[in-house]
């Protein structure tokens, strides 16, 4: 019998992990061990992926992956919530009266001093934080650096490495790392994180743990002490565990880990001053795990231990040469880690020695090389936890997550539900909160610039600089500047979405349609990111573990009509449909996922065939969004935004001012028909005549779009002088194909540049080309069918 | 070019060449970022590695 078969709400045991290489070792290293209780908890509303409750978490699982996994038919029972399990007592007390814990002047109670070797006065203490996805590693960053990183309620936020020294300790530098569930080379960003620990050799770890959902978290944990590098372990959100009746015993973690474990939650700053002072005291005397062995040699007669061991000594020459941790080598070796058995460059007749032994282990254990390795480490962590952990009742969160489930992953609600919270936060952006708020400052910018017109009449300032000044300065930039409360509200919305753990869900309702198109369920997030901007959008997509995948949904993201395209929407639906406005944003936005969509299908059938990866991941509890963060996100999009507004827009105004103004003997022109502009724009202006765009203008005003898309507004404020100028140069049908134009044309240099960097030249020129010709045909299109109805 | 006019050209010049230069800088770098933060964004970083 197979997971997938597994009806809703029964529980059985996990009895052979089937699948293969990389998907496999996750499926393991996620805690999807032979022996170990797996729960269905219910399907997508489309009937696919199906979320899993292992380990006290829950995951989310495709049916085709499923059916690889093989439960114990015999084992199958309907599912209970044993709530907490009972209280183990130690010398008669339970574990609650065992709470001392070495606080601050403590240092050392349980540091190992077993090579205690100082390093000098003045050396930069470098420190990894390393951790799960959603763990509050970037809440942690932020406390400890005092930087303003954006954290998210969804597995993947920081899809980078990034660094900033320890508050009040200038001699350190802690480098945050993308999260991770294991040193497996899964996904790019468990290779960057084992390179980074690995090539830079950071003098300290501090590894975060999530204390509600300790067992899944501490199978890194061994993994990272198998590096022997100096670590401590952050027990992070232990409020949530106190709080829901749970608790740890920290003491006894420390002694069974050999490395200091400081209970804290990094969201209220609890417990970080005592967690920077035994990080700061590991590296400094570079005290390094207590231990590094976690193999039992009384279980199934020591046969994982036997294997490891032996290995340990065959190799020991060969991973010090390669700079590799002996233990971690050998044990990545037996999980058949192809990076690490390059890098040992074993002689055939020692890689014949190794696979006799792994062989050998294999058969004694009952369980095959990677399967043995998982089972050996969660073993560990069982009787860690039955000694030392007191799990939680069902937590408030997760119950309350439950509940909200029902309705937001609901089979027949949860489609609906998505595009109304879609429908809902567009509307409230572009014609309640974002429209008045932007309404106001566009009134305060056009008061001031009149208030100035006055004053350089009045000091009989040359009207050139006048024109200068108000035409290119208040007309171009102002009207850019205006567009900061749409942004800034839109922003506010996704990430109260991203925030709240919303976006996980999305993920897994929209995974089964997705996948039709070739993508994953984990594709929506950098699209939905990319309506933001394309540029983060194109890197988030970084989470995505298949290189195909990857590749697909960059090139689809810009697709998703970016913000920096609303001040083009807001300019012409206001001039040309007024109360219909909203309509018009809409039709756009449902335009550019359209032809994503066919795109996805056109690549599917052509470049990018196959299939793609399985989709596991993690859903998050719902979390209320913290106001700081928010607040801090906000204000970066804003100040961004500005930045743009007054460096590059400011720019391209004056310099698209000046070649208007101007003809080619630098002489002031008496119509802008016979600038340098006009005699440059008309060279390609023949092209935008089947778009109902036969004024040169637009062309130019397109040109300056891909410097930046807001550009497009300013430069069309600068050369038609005037609103009425522009509607009288076009019909409502051609500036409809104008929008759809802009909606679909080769997205800005800085996105092109961000599609570089992740995908070479060749993708990056194919994209610009590729968008223009849609973009091209779906405006004559619009062009062509308005002019035939209207 | 009277005085008020040498003000207001030169208020709008000195803050362009400001922004050119800036902008000229970060491209030095080899900075291609989306929001031209000077080099703090995840995009900086990702660039600059």
């Amino acid at each position: 019998m197979t997971l997938k078969e597994l009806a809703i709400g029964k529980s059985a045991t996990v009895a052979i992990v089937g699948g293969s290489g990389s998907l496999r070792q996750h499926f393991l290293d996620m805690g999807l061990i032979p022996g170990v209780e797996v729960t269905v908890m219910k399907l997508a509303p489309l009937g696919d992926p199906m979320e899993l409750m292992i380990h006290g978490y829950e995951l989310t699982l495709r049916l085709a992956d499923a059916e690889k996994i093989e439960i114990d038919a015999e084992s199958v029972h309907e599912y209970v919530n044993k709530g907490p399990a009972p209280e183990p007592l130690i010398d008669g007390l339970p574990l609650k009266n065992h709470t001392d814990h070495p606080g601050l002047g403590e240092d050392g109670r349980y540091h190992s001093k077993a090579d205690e070797n100082p390093l000098p006065e003045g050396t930069l203490l470098t420190f990894a934080l390393a951790g799960n996805q959603n763990c509050g590693k970037t809440t942690l960053f932020n406390q400890l650096t005092g930087a303003n990183r954006h954290v998210g309620n969804f597995p993947g936020v920081t899809v980078d490495r990034i660094s900033g020294a320890i508050k009040g300790y200038p001699g350190t530098e802690v480098t945050d790392l993308p999260g991770i569930y294991s040193l497996s080379p899964y996904t790019n960003e468990e290779v960057v994180s084992r390179q980074f620990i690995l090539n830079e050799k950071p003098t300290g770890i501090i590894n975060i743990v999530d204390a509600t959902n300790i067992e899944r978290n501490l199978y890194l944990t061994m993994q990272l002490m198998e590096l022997d590098v100096p670590m401590v372990l952050a027990l992070n959100m232990m409020d949530e565990v106190r709080g829901n009746g749970g608790h740890i015993r920290v003491n006894d973690l420390e002694e069974a880990l050999g490395i200091p474990v400081v209970p804290i939650s990094a969201s209220k700053n609890e417990g970080v001053a005592e967690l920077v002072t035994h990080a700061v005291h590991i590296a400094k005397y570079r005290e390094r795990p207590g231990r590094t062995d976690f193999c039992d040699k009384e279980d199934h007669g020591g046969a994982v231990h036997r294997c490891l061991h032996g290995i340990m000594h065959l190799i020991e020459d060969k991973a010090s040469e390669a700079g590799i941790p002996i233990r971690f080598a050998a044990s990545k070796l037996v999980e058949g880690d192809s990076l690490i058995k390059k890098a040992l460059k074993l002689a055939p007749d020692e890689a014949g020695m190794v696979e006799t032994i792994i062989k050998r282990m294999e058969k004694e254990r009952g369980l095959d090389r990677q399967a043995a390795i998982a089972d050996m480490r969660f073993a560990f962590i069982k009787k860690l936890c039955d000694k030392a952990v007191v799990k939680p009742a069902e937590s408030k969160e997760h119950e309350r997550s439950q509940k909200i489930d029902r309705l937001l992953t609901g089979k027949y609600t949860a489609i609906p539900i998505f595009v109304l919270i879609m429908g809902l936060v567009f509307y409230l952006t572009f014609n309640v909160v974002g429209a008045w708020l932007q309404d106001g400052l566009q009134f305060l910018i056009d008061a001031l610039a009149g208030a100035v017109s006055a004053h350089f009449e009045k000091w009989n300032v040359n009207s050139t600089v006048q024109s200068l000044v108000i035409d290119a300065i208040f007309g171009g930039v102002g009207s850019v500047v205006s567009f900061v409360p749409i942004i800034v509200t839109l922003f506010f919305f996704l990430s109260m979405l991203e925030d709240s753990g919303y976006m996980a869900r999305v993920a897994f309702v929209m995974d089964k349609l997705l996948r039709k198109l070739g993508l994953s369920g984990r594709s929506i997030v950098p699209m939905l990111i990319g309506f933001g901007c394309t540029v983060p959008g194109v890197m988030a997509a970084r989470t995505l573990p298949s290189e195909r995948d990857r590749k697909m949904t960059i090139l689809l993201t810009p697709f998703m009509s970016c913000s920096a395209k609303l001040p083009i929407y807001g300019f012409f639906a206001s001039l040309f449909f007024e109360d219909k406005a909203w309509i018009v944003m809409v039709s756009l936005y449902v335009l550019g996922i359209l032809v994503g969509i066919v795109t996805a299908y056109l690549f599917k059938k052509t470049i990018f065939k196959g299939e793609p990866v399985p989709f596991v991941m993690e859903l998050p509890n719902y979390r209320i969004p913290g106001a700081k963060n928010v607040l801090h996100l906000l204000w970066d999009k804003a100040r961004d935004f500005l930045q743009r507004a007054f460096t590059i827009i400011f720019v391209a105004t004056i310099v698209v001012w000046l070649l208007q103004t101007f003809d080619f003997t630098l002489t002031v022109v008496d119509s802008p028909e016979s600038s340098i502009l006009a005699s440059i724009s008309g060279l390609i202006a023949p092209l935008f005549i089947p778009l109902g765009l036969s004024d040169y203008r637009f062309s130019t005003a397109l040109i300056t779009g891909f410097l930046a898309k807001e550009s497009v507004v300013s430069t069309l404020t600068v050369l038609f002088g005037s609103e009425a100028s522009v509607q009288a140069a076009m019909t409502g049908v051609s500036a409809f194909a104008l929008l759809v134009f802009c909606l679909l044309y080769t997205p800005c240099v800085a996105a092109v540049a961000s599609v570089k960097r992740e995908l070479g030249k060749k993708y990056a020129l194919f994209m610009v080309m590729f968008q223009c010709v849609v973009a091209w045909i779906c405006a004559a299109l619009v062009n062509l069918l308005g002019s035939m109805i209207f | 070019m009277n005085l008020p006019t040498v003000i207001v050209l030169a208020a709008v010049v000195l803050p362009a060449g400001l922004a050119v230069f800036y902008l000229i800088k970060n491209r030095k770098k080899g900075k291609s970022c989306c929001d031209g933060c000077g080099g703090d964004c995840m995009g900086c970083n990702i660039n600059n590695k």
